[in-house]
Parts: C-alpha cells; sequence; structure tokens
C-alpha cells in the first residue's frame, strides 16, 4: 500500500512543480516590491530578492525532495539513460544478452532435470530405508535387463524368518484392461503383495491398503489419486466394482495424491503373491519378480545381503526354472541396494556428468558477462569520469550503473527462463518413451531464484564494482590520458588480463570437452542405427490384442489369432501376416532349455542350453523377412512327419550345434525327435545395442502358451495409412472390449534408441551453447583488446605495417588462450570424461580418433572467426580513422 | 547552503505553526513574519522555507489554498490543520519545558 501511496503524487508532479515555481515566483516578486519600496534601484531591487531567497532551482527540488518522488524521476532518467547507451552499444547488449540468456536456459532446464530425477525423494515414509532386493548367479548371463528375486528365495528367506528387513516384499508390473461403462482403457499397474503399500509407510486417502493377511482370493485393487480422479471422475466410492481385465474386482482404497510406485505411470495395485512350490515338487515352478525390503533400524544393506546370500545358498534344490530366468553359474548371491539409488543407478553418472558441465557452463557464461562487462567498462571511464567531474555524487553514479546491468541480467535472465521452458519442453518431449520422471521436471520457484539471485550477482560485481573504481580515483588524470594515448587505463592491469585469459581458456576447454562427448555419443548413435537387427522393419505393423473377460484360455486366443490372421491376410496390400509368442521389442521373454549331449569339440558348454523360443505360424518369418542362412522354413512337409521341426538362429547354431547344423536330430520331449531344418540371421529382439542370443523358431502347436496379449506382425508392400484403423475396426469387431496396440515396428525400434539419440541430441545442443558461449566471451575480448589498442594500432598503419601484420598482433593472443584451452579439454575429456562414456558407447571407441580431431578443428574455426572479426573491421579503411578518437 | 539542522529545524517548524496560528498566510509573508519576530537573530535562508512548509503540509499539520492577495495576485495561503494546532500546542509546551529546564541548568551551575 505505502510504495502505491507514493505513487500517487508523483502521478500529479506536473501541476505540482508548477505551483512551486509559481510560489517562488510570486515571493521574489513580493520582495523586489518591497525592496522598491525601500528606495533600491529596480535591478539592485530584483538582485537582493534573489540573493535572499537563493538557490531557486535548488528549493524546487529540496520541496520536491519533500514528496519523496525524486527516486522514481531518478530511476526513470537512469533507465532512459540505459536504453540510450545500449542502444549506442548494440553488439555489446546483444551479446550479453545472449551469452545470459543461454547460459541460464541451459541451467536452469539442467536443474529441473537432475533435481526431478535425482534429488526429489520418493514419497514414501523415510525413503531411506526402503530397498530393492535380488539375486543372481556370478558369471551367469542373465536373460532380462532386470535385478530380480526368485519366489524360491522369497520364500524361503520369509520362512526363515527375516532378521535385517522389517519386511520382505515383492511386486511385478502389469498392463491391465480397465472396463469403464463407455471405454476399456489400458491401465499400467503393479501387482504387490499385501504388505508392500503399507511397508511404503502410505496413508490411503481413502478405503485401505491391503491387509497383510488379506486372504489370496479377493479381488482388491487399490487406485492412485491420478485414475481416481480422471478414469473414475472422482465419484466413484471405495467398495464399489470395477472391470479389471474381465474380472471384477472391488475397489478397497485410494492412495494419496503425489504418491507412486514403482513409476509414476501405474495407476493401479492388485494382489500377488508369488507361487509357493510344493515340498516335494522335483521341477518346482520359478518366477522372477521385483523384491523390495525395508531396512531394520540399525542393519545395513550389506548385511541384509549377507542374511539373503546366505539362506539363497541353503536352498540346494535344483531348478531348471532358476536355471532359465537367472542363467547358469555359480552359486545364487542376494544383493540388497537403495531404491533411491537403484532407481537412478543408470542415469547418475551421466547426469553427474552433466551438472558438473552445467555448473562450468553457468560460470562461463557469469565470466563472459564479467568479461563484457569490464572491457566497457573500461570504455567508458571517461564518460564516468566526466559526470563525476561535473558533480554526480558516487551514490548516483553507482545506481546508474547498478540500473543499466540490473537492465541487462532482467532481459538476459527472462529470456533465459523462457529458454529453459523451451528446453525443459523439448527435453520431456524427446526422452518421453523411455524417461518419464523428465515429464514432471519443472522450473519451479526455487530454481528461478536461485539462478536470478546468482546472475544479479555477478552483474553488479563485475558491473558496477570496476566501473567505480576506473572512476573514482583522478576523474582529471583519466580524461587527460583518455585522449592522448587511450593506453593505461586503471583496471587493464596484468592481473585482470591473466584471469580473463584463464576464464576464456577454461571456457575453451569445457567446449571442447562437450563437443567431443556430443560428437562421441553421435557417432555411437548412427553405429546403432546402422546395425543389422536380423528382420526388415520397413512397412510391419505390430498388432497385441487383448478380450478382458474372454479368451482365457490359450487356445481360445489361437484361434482368435486364426481369425484376425485370415482378415488381415484378405486386405488389399498385405503381404504377408503372422503370429507368434513374442516378437522384436516387445519385452516379453518365452525362455526354454534343454539338456545338451556333450559333443566332443567343445568343454565350456553348460550342461543347460537355454534359448528363446518363439511359437509362430505360417506367415511369421516372411513378415519379418527373417533371412534363411541354410535349409528351409516350415512347409506343408512337416505336417506329414514326426519329427518337430525346428529354425535357430546363427547364435544357437554356433553355441549348440556342430557346423552343418541342417539335418541335426535333437531330443526334445514330446515328440521325442526333433530336427534343425533351418538355420536364419540373428534378431536382436531386445534391441540393437544387445548381443545376439540363441533363438529357436518351432511351429505353433496346441500346447504353446501365448501371453496376455495376442501378437501379429504384418507386412505391407506400400507404408499403409489406413491399416491400423482397419486393424482397430476388425479388433471391435471380435469384443467390443477389446483393446489393441498398433505400432509400426519402425516406430518400435526408433524408440528402443530413443535414449541414445536422447543423450546424443542433449548433449549435442549442450555442446553448440558452450562452443557459442566461448566464441562470445573470445569476441568479446578481443573485440575490447582492438578498441583498447585502437590509437596504437593507427599509429603502426599510419608508420606502414601492413593490415595482415596488424591483423596478426591482435589475432595472436585471442588464439593463444584458445590453443591452452584446447589441450586442457582435450586432455580432460580423454582421461575423465571418456572413461565415463565407455558403457554407452555403441561402435565407437571411448579415443576416436576422428571424434578427438574434428571437435578440436571445430572449436579452433569458430575461435579463428571470432579473433578474425574484430581484427578485420579494425583495419578496413584508412588507418587514420583509427587515430581519429571519440 | 545545506538542510536546516535539527534543533533549527524544528524552531522552524515551530516558528511557522505559530506564525500562521491566527490567519493563514502565503510563503512570503510567513517568512517576513518569521524574520520580524525572531528580530534577525535567526539566520535561515528565505528559501530553505519552502521545503519545511511542503513538509508540513505533507504530514498534514498545514493545508495550502490558492486564493487572492490584497493585491490581487493568486498565492498559496497556507492554514493551520487541526493536527497541527495540537502538534503546535504540544510543541509550544515541550519548548516551555526545555526553556525552564535550561533556565534551571543555567540558575544552578
Amino acid at each position: 500500500m505505502a510504495p502505491l501511496l507514493r505513487v500517487v503524487p508523483w502521478l500529479r508532479r506536473r501541476r505540482a512543480e508548477q505551483e512551486i515555481r509559481r510560489e517562488l515566483e510570486l515571493h521574489l516578486a513580493l520582495e523586489t516590491r518591497q525592496n522598491l519600496e525601500r528606495g533600491m534601484p529596480p535591478g539592485e531591487a530584483a538582485r537582493a530578492a534573489h540573493a535572499a531567497l537563493g538557490n531557486v532551482p535548488l528549493i524546487a527540488e529540496d520541496a520536491r525532495a519533500v514528496w519523496g518522488w525524486t527516486w522514481l524521476d531518478a530511476l526513470a532518467q537512469d533507465i532512459r539513460l540505459a536504453l540510450r547507451l545500449t542502444g549506442r552499444a548494440p553488439g555489446f547488449t546483444v551479446l550479453c544478452v545472449f551469452v545470459l540468456a543461454f547460459g541460464i536456459g541451459t541451467s536452469t532446464t539442467l536443474y529441473a532435470v537432475i533435481y526431478e530425477v535425482l534429488i526429489r525423494p520418493l514419497p514414501y515414509l523415510e525413503p531411506a530405508g526402503v530397498v530393492r532386493v535380488s539375486e543372481e548367479r556370478p558369471g551367469a548371463a542373465a536373460p532380462t535387463r532386470h535385478a530380480l528375486l526368485s519366489n524360491l528365495t522369497f520364500h524361503a528367506w520369509r520362512d526363515a524368518g527375516v532378521e535385517t528387513l522389517t519386511a520382505l516384499a515383492g511386486y511385478e508390473r502389469r498392463e491391465h484392461a480397465v472396463t469403464l461403462p463407455d471405454e476399456t482403457l489400458r491401465a499400467a499397474g503393479a501387482g504387490v503383495t499385501p504388505g508392500l503399500l503399507s511397508m511404503l509407510g502410505v496413508t490411503p486417502a481413502r478405503g485401505r491398503l491391503f491387509a497383510p493377511d488379506e486372504p489370496a482370493d479377493t479381488a482388491g485393487v487399490v487406485v492412485s489419486d491420478a485414475f481416481w480422479r480422471g478414469a473414475l471422475g472422482a465419484r466413484t466410492a471405495v467398495g464399489s466394482t470395477l472391470l479389471v481385465d474381465g474380472r471384477f474386482h472391488t475397489i478397497i482404497g485410494v492412495t494419496p495424491p503425489g504418491f507412486f510406485f514403482p513409476d509414476r505411470d501405474v495407476l493401479l495395485w492388485t494382489r500377488f503373491e508369488p507361487p509357493r512350490a510344493a515340498p516335494d515338487d522335483g521341477n518346482p515352478r520359478v518366477t522372477a519378480f521385483f523384491g523390495l525390503g525395508r531396512l531394520r533400524a540399525g542393519a545395513s544393506a550389506q548385511s541384509a545381503a549377507a542374511e539373503g546370500t546366505t539362506v539363497a545358498q541353503r536352498l540346494t534344490r535344483s531348478a531348471l526354472g532358476r536355471d532359465l530366468l537367472f542363467g547358469v553359474g555359480g552359486p545364487p548371491v542376494v544383493r540388497v541396494r537403495t531404491m533411491a539409488a537403484e532407481s537412478t543407478a543408470d542415469v547418475r553418472p551421466a547426469l553427474l556428468v552433466l551438472s558438473l558441465g552445467v555448473a562450468l557452463l553457468f560460470l562461463a557464461s557469469c565470466a563472459n558477462v564479467a568479461a563484457l562487462m569490464v572491457g566497457r567498462n573500461l570504455k567508458r571511464a571517461r564518460e564516468l569520469a566526466i559526470r563525476s567531474s561535473l558533480g554526480a555524487g558516487r551514490r548516483r553514479l553507482i545506481r546508474q550503473l547498478a540500473t543499466e546491468q540490473l537492465l541487462l541480467a532482467a532481459t538476459g535472465g527472462g529470456l533465459g527462463l523462457a529458454l529453459g521452458w523451451g528446453f525443459l519442453r523439448a527435453v520431456s518431449a524427446l526422452s518421453a518413451g523411455y524417461f518419464p520422471a523428465v515429464r514432471y521436471a519443472r522450473i519451479d520457484a526455487g530454481a528461478m531464484w536461485l539462478t536470478l539471485g546468482l546472475v544479479l550477482i555477478t552483474v553488479l560485481a563485475c558491473g558496477v564494482a570496476p566501473a567505480l573504481r576506473a572512476a573514482r580515483a583522478h576523474p582529471s588524470r583519466q580524461l587527460r590520458t583518455e585522449t592522448s594515448a587511450g593506453v593505461a587505463l586503471p583496471g587493464a592491469t596484468a592481473d585482470n588480463r591473466r584471469l580473463r585469459d584463464l576464464l576464456l581458456a577454461l571456457q575453451a576447454a569445457l567446449a571442447v570437452a562437450l563437443l567431443v562427448i556430443a560428437v562421441l555419443l553421435a557417432r555411437s548413435f548412427v553405429r546403432l542405427t546402422a546395425v543389422d537387427p536380423g528382420y526388415s522393419p520397413e512397412n510391419v505393423l505390430t498388432i497385441g490384442i487383448r478380450v478382458p473377460g474372454g479368451f482365457e484360455a490359450s487356445d481360445e486366443r489361437k484361434r482368435l489369432m486364426q481369425a484376425t490372421l485370415a482378415r488381415l491376410r484378405a486386405l488389399p496390400g498385405v503381404t504377408a501376416a503372422g503370429g507368434s509368442n513374442m516378437m522384436p521389442l516387445d519385452g516379453r521373454a518365452f525362455q526354454a532349455g534343454f539338456p545338451v549331449r556333450p559333443l566332443p569339440d567343445e568343454q565350456r558348454r553348460p550342461a543347460v542350453a537355454t534359448t528363446l523360443r518363439y511359437a509362430v505360424t505360417p506367415g511369421y518369418a516372411e513378415a519379418l523377412r527373417l533371412r534363411l542362412r541354410a535349409g528351409r522354413l516350415f512347409d506343408e512337409r512337416d505336417a506329414a512327419r514326426d519329427v518337430l521341426p525346428i529354425v535357430v538362429n546363427r547364435e544357437f547354431a554356433r553355441r549348440y550345434l556342430p557346423p552343418g547344423a541342417v539335418g541335426t536330430r535333437l531330443m526334445w520331449g514330446e515328440p521325442a525327435e526333433a530336427e534343425i531344418v533351418g538355420v536364419v540371421d540373428d534378431v536382436l529382439k531386445d534391441g540393437n545395442d544387445r548381443q545376439p542370443q540363441p533363438e529357436m523358431y518351432v511351429p505353433m502347436a496346441p500346447r504353446d502358451r501365448l501371453g496376455t496379449d495376442v501378437l501379429v506382425v504384418v507386412r505391407t508392400a506400400q507404408p499403409s495409412e489406413v491399416l491400423p484403423g482397419l486393424v482397430a475396426d476388425h479388433v471391435r469387431d471380435l469384443s467390443p472390449y477389446a483393446t489393441a496396440e498398433i505400432m509400426p515396428l519402425a516406430d518400435r525400434l526408433s524408440l528402443s534408441v530413443a535414449r541414445p539419440r536422447f543423450a546424443a541430441v542433449a548433449l549435442g545442443a549442450f555442446a553448440v551453447v558452450s562452443v557459442l558461449l566461448a566464441t562470445a566471451g573470445l569476441y568479446g575480448t578481443v573485440s575490447f583488446a582492438v578498441a583498447r589498442r585502437r590509437y596504437e594500432l593507427g599509429v603502426r598503419s599510419a608508420l606502414g605495417a601492413s593490415r595482415g601484420a596488424v591483423i596478426r598482433l591482435v589475432v595472436r593472443d585471442g588464439l593463444r588462450v584458445t590453443g591452452v584451452g584446447l589441450v586442457l579439454g582435450v586432455a580432460a575429456s580423454a582421461l575423465v570424461a571418456t572413461p565415463l562414456l565407455g558403457g554407452i558407447l555403441f561402435g565407437v571407441a571411448p579415443l576416436d580418433p576422428v571424434t578427438f580431431v574434428a571437435a578440436p578443428a571445430l572449436l579452433a574455426v569458430t575461435a579463428l572467426a571470432a579473433c578474425l572479426l574484430p581484427g578485420l573491421r579494425a583495419t578496413a579503411g584508412e588507418p587514420v580513422r583509427l587515430l581519429r578518437c571519440e | 547552503m545545506g538542510k536546516p539542522t535539527g534543533l533549527v529545524q524544528g524552531t522552524l517548524d515551530l516558528l511557522v505553526l505559530r506564525t500562521i496560528e491566527h490567519e493563514p498566510k502565503h510563503g512570503w509573508a510567513i517568512a517576513k513574519r518569521i524574520q520580524q519576530v525572531s528580530n534577525e537573530v535567526l539566520k535561515v535562508q528565505q528559501g530553505s522555507l519552502y521545503p519545511a512548509l511542503y513538509r508540513l503540509e505533507k504530514e498534514g499539520l498545514i493545508a495550502g489554498r490558492w486564493a487572492a492577495t490584497d493585491t490581487g495576485r493568486e498565492a498559496k495561503f497556507y492554514a493551520l490543520t487541526r493536527t497541527g494546532r495540537a502538534q503546535l500546542k504540544r510543541e509550544v509546551e515541550a519548548w516551555t519545558r526545555l526553556s525552564v529546564a535550561i533556565d534551571l541548568v543555567i540558575r544552578e551551575a
């Protein structure tokens, strides 16, 4: 309120000023008249009146000061002045604003991402105590990327009594079809053992959670706040039923807003009970899922792991399923890691490197602005000296300078935040597929104030202090020296220059290091996409159909598959269509294991061979264009024979079969005999960055199990726009509740490399920004040096120095500094950054020579341009122009 | 040139309030009256009167109004407001007490 009241009279100030003037005029007139009446001559009378009154403008100003709006006037004046001066040095202004905006933009973006991914605590009670529990076989090549726990270990540990954990729980991710009154939608869910949610310390917003002793046959579901508000419209009360996967579930509770587990996309939780093997079962059923626990007070992750390992190793029963799920290796080892560390383990190093880069980048941009300001204010020392000698007080000068700098900072900062917002949008769009946490990253008030505060401090410290020092000491000497030779400016001491050179070199080093990393990642990405995945994804549509509440049995699903295939094959443009129990990049794995007869020539072979086992219909291999290397694919001859035909991939043949694999007979359950009829190229099922794994294809038989989704692949002759729509119609025909996930295989492939693509693009953008900043800093410094040496350069030219010689003089310093930076940057990236990247790179050596030549070369070229430009500009035209200062 | 010191300023305020206690006056008249009353002892520049007037006006102790003088010119006449009158009373009391105190100090010395 108070500042507003102070502004109100300011708005009426014109009238008030007139009043003051009129009053003073009246005073003078009356005084003069009195003096005349006392007999003074007219001229004398007026002069005496003036003398008695005092300095009229000063009185008026004092009177105005009483009203308290002078500060506003001064501010308006400062801003006017700042704008005018800004307009006079557009290059400087644009450079400053650009540098600030990019510095702030990138750093706020990355700060927001890092905060969201690494720092924000998980929404659980005492999240530090929540641990992931998994087991592995040392030396085994586990077929899955996840760290899982087996039901055998889980139950054995629970039965033995868990000492180090307050609770041991398990969960698995689930994909649900939820039928609502007007639609069936797919929702990500998680099956959790009954104690899990309460172990996390969630207090339900409504209803309850699963009770630890919940009867196994209750079909309850806990829904998230988001699902309750969104899909259920915040109406459906606890206790009502929800049709999940065609089965009625009772909604028992709603979690509070902000809670998520294990990921934000999970909307509902159902019960999960790891199967218990009968004690006398010779070949127990083995499942693997995610294990979770909470450390008891005083227990550490190590002690928990030791306890679990003891239990796991006591399990002597051999289980084929365990070999399949965890690979064949040494005795099982249980691992316990805190959930926070585990969930960010794969991104943490990258983000830490990145945040180091961000900090450096932010410092670099501040340093650049500082260098620009120092240079500019030295140029302005003369102007400040004039102001000071004309009577501008120190406080007034500080205010004027501060206003200018603040204007710059505000513009740069505002643009930077806008840029950061845009960056964040781009980043979350780029990373949407695999890095969902980024979607929730926000530039919050904290980040905003932090950056703006830092910028203000930088700008004021760099802008105001040196200028004042320059202007303070001896205005008169300042005025004299400046006009004569333009040398020996205060502030341009050797110390200052060394600091600036160091900053420039560091910037060049940072830029070149980032460039090296970006180029490495880009080359790695190109390699990755150039890999032959063993199938051709163009014009292939993948379809996953799920019908909740029906088609429970596998043979029903197979009939659905046949019906679907028949319809698809009848569509125009479809050249091949086939079904399978799994397909490339679908995240499923049907593993089979079989004993391998020892072959004399190889000893390293494991006793149990594991392989991916595809059960396919005719048309599958044709739709994916699997390439036959030897033998044949399945055909009608197979039906007449009593032998199971098998097609294997080259990796299978290499590992398990003697040379000339086609025709080899295997013992394979029922029917007793199987024969290798063909060999196809390896399919990189789980992504281009994976090693080939043994694969076998068998014709789909009645007893083959299918996953929850019926999977079909279709190839068309041409890219088809209408096919997805036709497929969707067809699926609706089959059942109004059916949902279909329809996606071109090429999109799946592209999604599977989204992460390296994101890394390459993000680092690339980052590198470009830092190169631009380094170049801008160099340009600013060299221009300043040229401006400072203008007079000297003029004299040299006038005395006959060639243009080339003068330019060399100017460019030399800048390039020397850059050279030092290049060497530093290359060394740093070779020593520090590349070992960190070793695990991420694909098909490119961390010390890739092409990269290590190209990146520094690129920076050298921009640096040369940044140095040459001011030099060329200074030496263009007549030398006398340089001598005519100001 | 400077601003009046605390004591002088306080005195000046008091003098201004006193001068217009009975009838509104314009700036020049106030200045003349103060000069008369203080018998030219108070060396206050006429000019510093005006900032004081504006300050008092802003503080709500006096109110200015434009009106014609007896010679027909427009002038701003300042009059005491109610708070101004109360303030004057307080200041006079304080002044009297101060004078008494000084008297006592002098007498006992």
